[in-house]
């Protein structure tokens, strides 16, 4: 090889080297700021945690009222299709069904099916009790079926069980 | 005292057929090593030995070959470009020494400007087949010089310092060293052409010497009005053997300048080259990088000596810049251990407890935001319950809260009279806006009347509407 062409791949190798260091502070520029910029953020969640921390507790609890605590999914499902049952025979409301879908389930949720009859009013009181009481079970979807004026309501609620697996130590 | 002495330029000299290496010696002047038969050289008869260490250690600079390996040309050349003018000077020597391949290695060109103000092209080359052979040997002994040239090329850098009017016409310079006499021709500020004459020895009286001289010198004047087509202005010489200019004039009958102060020049300088043939009237110095006479290099090595410069100045840069990122490098690696010290020491696990307590808390509120945003099935039912005129009544309902909210109804209208079902309908559409605010205002055109699904029964008309509206 001639001396043009390792003088070259001297200096090729010269600023490949400066090039890469360039790089690598670049690199370790970023790493910094961020890792100041973590430090700063975790000292704020700290602060924010004891300044709110009983507003955070609050929260945390009644987000617990959106979930189903249970220890064995089936029976309870069960219980909750039993209880589901029970409410709507409280509010007169005839031909009750309730109807589960397990195999829909979907991560942490299932759905379920209430059938009834009855009036319209009664159906609406068992939806604000639904609303009230079963925070654990949202309505998706209504469907009334009203054949003439004064006639029963025939409906179907479509409900979201949300549950929430737990070790028998921690179920609240 | 000198402190510093200036590195001078190691020489190799090709005279008589004989290889000379030159060094500065310990006291400054020329050391001269024993000649080396060229002949014996080409043959490889003798290896790198016969040249001196210190020689090889400084490397071949400069090598002076006699005249005669150089021939030049000149011509008329329209364009400037170098490229054009290489790759010219190229094809037509090597058309012109078809057995002589090296000879596109080793040519120079400048231009210059006849008195005529015509630009001309001055070529000039090694036509030597001997100089090819021997710079393949110095170059497998990795001592191929950079810069050949030759006494003319010397001369007529020194002469240019010496002669005022140098530039212009022709001009003959004698050099007489002893029973050597060397004469040159320039022509418009150029070598011409220069030749050797060894005078006869001197045993008593010089006149033999002077009638040699005049004569060689009258023959070449000749051939040089021959060659330049032109007559030389004046003649110069530099006497250090027998003949005086005095005496070539008055022999010529013609005017001969001296050039005085050369000699005291050399004995004034310590760094003589000490070569008596050749290369006297000159000393070390002359022949260092710094002077610009006339020189060829081999074609890659004038490449290598262009990009020089640029390859340095990349290199030193490069070099500076790594430096100062290195540095950089080395604060920012200092000043990243305590922040990842501190990082690490963050992630403990009151700190982890608290991260995970913030993403459940940001977790609920968006169950809490999205539960919030749920429409009430309950309350849509009342509302719509409420927005039915006295001749609407509902058949079927749909209450969709998730994921798509929105209302689909179907019912029954009823009118005494074809022009009533326009104003139930709106007064429906109107109740359904006030109660279902937020959602896109309904009007008319979103009721779909099914008109062959009308009726007539005790002078009351009935309609089947079906309606679809968001929830907000």
């Amino acid at each position: 090889m001639d001396r043009i062409n390792k003088r070259w791949i001297v200096v090729g190798l010269i600023w490949a080297v400066a090039l890469s260091i360039d790089y690598w502070n670049v690199g370790e520029m970023y790493r910094i700021t961020e890792a100041r910029e973590r430090k700063v953020f975790l000292k704020m969640d700290e602060q924010f945690l004891r300044a709110h921390s009983q507003e955070i507790t609050e929260s945390l609890e009644k987000r617990e009222a959106f979930f189903h605590s249970v220890e064995a999914l089936n029976l309870e499902l069960l219980t909750v299709e039993n209880e589901l049952g029970v409410l709507a025979e409280e509010y007169e409301l005839t031909a009750v069904d309730v109807q589960s879908q397990p195999d829909k389930a979907n991560g942490g949720s299932i759905p379920v099916t209430v059938s009834c009859e009855g009036s319209l009013r009664k159906v609406v009181e068992c939806l604000e009790a639904l609303r009230r009481d079963y925070a654990y079970v949202p309505v998706t979807k209504v469907t009334i079926e009203i054949e003439g004026r004064g006639a029963p309501a025939r409906c179907e609620i479509s409900l979201n069980y949300r549950y929430r697996i737990v070790g028998p130590e921690t179920q609240t | 005292m000198r402190l510093f002495r200036k590195r001078v330029t190691p020489i190799t000299l090709i005279s008589n057929d004989e290889i000379y290496f030159i060094i500065q010696g310990g006291s400054g002047e020329g050391k001269i090593s024993e000649p080396v038969p060229l002949h014996s050289l080409l043959r490889g008869e003798v290896d790198s030995s016969v040249v001196p260490e210190p020689f090889r250690e400084q490397g071949n600079r400069v090598m002076v070959v006699p005249d005669y390996w150089l021939g030049n040309t000149s011509f008329p050349f329209q364009s400037r470009r170098k490229s054009l003018v290489e790759a010219f000077l190229e094809r037509k020597l090597g058309e012109e020494f078809r057995e002589l391949s090296g000879v596109k290695d080793f040519f120079g060109h400048f231009f210059y400007q006849t008195d005529q103000g015509e630009t001309m092209l001055y070529a000039y080359f090694l036509r030597e087949q001997a100089f090819f052979e021997l710079y393949d040997r110095l170059t497998e002994w990795d001592l191929s010089p950079r810069r050949i040239t030759t006494p003319a090329f010397l001369w007529e850098y020194r002469l240019k310092d010496e002669i005022s009017d140098f530039q212009r016409g022709g001009k003959a310079f004698v050099h007489t060293v002893s029973n050597d006499c060397f004469l040159y021709f320039f022509f418009e500020g150029h070598y011409l052409f220069s030749r050797q004459i060894t005078l006869p020895e001197v045993q008593t009286d010089p006149s033999d010497q002077l009638d040699t001289l005049a004569y060689e010198t009258d023959q070449s004047l000749y051939l040089f009005s021959q060659k330049a087509k032109a007559e030389i202005d004046r003649i110069y010489m530099a006497s250090f053997g027998y003949v005086e200019a005095s005496d070539l004039a008055e022999k010529l009958d013609r005017e001969v300048e001296e050039i005085t102060g050369l000699e005291e020049e050399l004995t004034e300088d310590s760094m003589t080259i000490g070569h008596p043939g050749l290369l006297s009237g000159f000393c070390l110095p002359d022949l260092s990088r710094t002077h610009k006479f006339l020189s060829i290099s081999h074609k890659q090595i004038e490449k290598e000596q262009q990009w020089k410069p640029v390859q340095q100045m990349g290199i030193a840069v490069g070099l500076i810049l790594l430096l100062l990122l290195s540095g950089e490098g080395l604060l920012l690696w200092k000043w990243s251990r305590p922040v990842g010290v501190e990082a690490t020491q963050g992630r403990d696990a009151g700190s982890m407890e608290a991260v995970r307590a913030l993403r459940q808390y940001n977790e609920a509120l968006d169950l809490f935001l999205k539960e919030s945003q749920r429409p009430s099935a309950s309350k849509t039912i009342i509302n719509l319950a409420r927005a039915l005129p006295e001749d609407v009544w509902i058949k079927e309902m749909v209450v969709e809260t998730e994921p798509n909210p929105g209302v689909v109804l179907v019912g029954t209208v009823r009118a005494s009279r074809p022009g009533q079902f326009r104003e139930t309908l709106t007064e429906f559409m109107e109740n359904l806006n006030n109660h279902f605010q937020g959602t896109r205002s309904l009007g008319l055109q979103d009721i779909d009347l099914d008109t062959e699904e009308c009726e007539t029964e005790n002078g009351y008309h009935t309609c089947v509407i079906a309606m679809k509206f968001a929830l907000p």
